[in-house]
């Protein structure tokens, strides 16, 4: 008997493990509005934006090569500002692609239609 | 008259000034005040709150325990277990946050988050203690971090820099968000209160919009330090586990 309790609890454990695994929170967990998630996103972008002009800015004033610093730093900061806002809205769940679990959930979904039709 | 923008004036509370680094800096400003302001009422708050430690816990010891368990399960869950030892950095850094977000609610008061030069400070302490937390665990391997897994050999002198950049971006675009929205949230709230007198009569219209941004600037407040306090999270997850 005091066994068999044991094994409960034990198998109660697991599950409960188990299901704060699957409940764990993910980035976009936090309760925001659409509008925040924009301005999240904008921000992203300027900021990075803005470290790659500063940067550049900074090695042109230090190796006197007046705009090729600025320029090429300030193109990567635009592509490292995009790959940010690509970064934040796969936390967000909002990116589709083969490896993410929206597509089994589509794809779960679909057959549950199917199942119904 | 005065400005929307007049509730951000620093103003000096001891007279004088001292040189560091050729810029001239004043002893005690409002902005400090309500500094040790917040870091005295989050103490209180602790103090008053683990006093009794009952079994059955009173208002403030069960709001402790709430605080508590919200920043430990966000540490655990976003940083995983061995964030443990890392959990009163994130306390502190997300109490000070909210007690300055909330503080600033106080009619008078004066909020230090709006401020862009201490949430870059902030957000570059952070920025720091990720940083050095990362080189001590891995050493140099902590630099595989700016390449990430699966990338041809020819991209990387090019995805090398993006990285860089993206990851310094960081303490940016975190004192940015921060920022933003506190100086956004209440300039609004001072031109709603402007109207209120502009208007004369018809002034109740913009006193209820400003009734509903109070409550939404204290969910701000609180959505806010729970932003700072769930990237940091994020940000020790890289340098623990890289990737």
């Amino acid at each position: 008997m005091i066994m068999s309790l044991k094994q409960r609890a034990e198998a109660l454990k697991k599950r409960l493990s188990q299901a704060e695994h699957q409940n764990a929170p993910q980035e976009g967990d936090a309760p925001q509005s659409s509008l925040g998630v924009v301005f999240r996103l904008s921000v992203e972008l300027v900021s990075a934006l803005l470290v790659g002009l500063l940067l550049g800015l900074w090695l042109d004033h230090t190796f006197k090569t007046k705009p090729l610093f600025l320029i090429v730093f300030v193109i990567l900061g635009i592509i490292a500002g995009f790959f940010n806002i690509f970064r934040s809205l796969k936390g967000l769940g909002l990116v589709v692609n083969e490896n993410s679990d929206i597509k089994d959930k589509n794809s779960s979904n679909s057959s549950s239609k199917k199942r119904r039709s | 008259v005065s400005t929307p923008l007049q509730q951000f004036e620093i103003k000096s509370l001891v007279p004088g000034t001292f040189d560091f680094a050729g810029f001239q800096i004043h002893y005690f400003t409002n902005s400090s005040l309500f500094m040790v302001l917040a870091l005295i009422a989050i103490t209180l708050f602790i103090h008053v709150g683990t006093r009794g430690r009952k079994l059955v816990p009173s208002q403030m010891q069960a709001a402790n325990e709430m605080l508590y368990e919200f920043i430990s399960g966000m540490v655990r869950d976003n940083a995983g277990h061995e964030a443990k030892p890392y959990f009163p950095f994130v306390f502190s850094v997300f109490a000070f946050v909210l007690f300055g977000n909330l503080l600033g609610m106080i009619p008078y008061g004066f909020t230090f988050t709006s401020h862009i030069i201490v949430t870059f400070g902030l957000a570059f302490l952070v920025f720091l203690v990720v940083t050095l937390i990362g080189f001590a665990k891995h050493g140099f391997r902590f630099l595989t971090l700016f390449v990430p897994h699966g990338v041809p050999i020819l991209l990387v002198p090019i995805i090398i820099p993006i990285e860089m950049i993206s990851y310094l971006s960081r303490p940016v675009s975190l004192s940015i968000r921060l920022f933003a929205n506190m100086m956004a949230g209440h300039t609004m709230m001072k031109v709603f209160a402007g109207f209120v007198v502009s208007l004369g009569f018809f002034g109740f219209v913009p006193l209820f919009v400003d009734v509903v941004l109070v409550g939404f600037e204290l969910l701000i407040a609180f959505l806010q330090a729970y932003v700072f306090a769930l990237l940091t999270c994020l940000y020790l997850h890289d340098s623990i586990h890289l990737h």
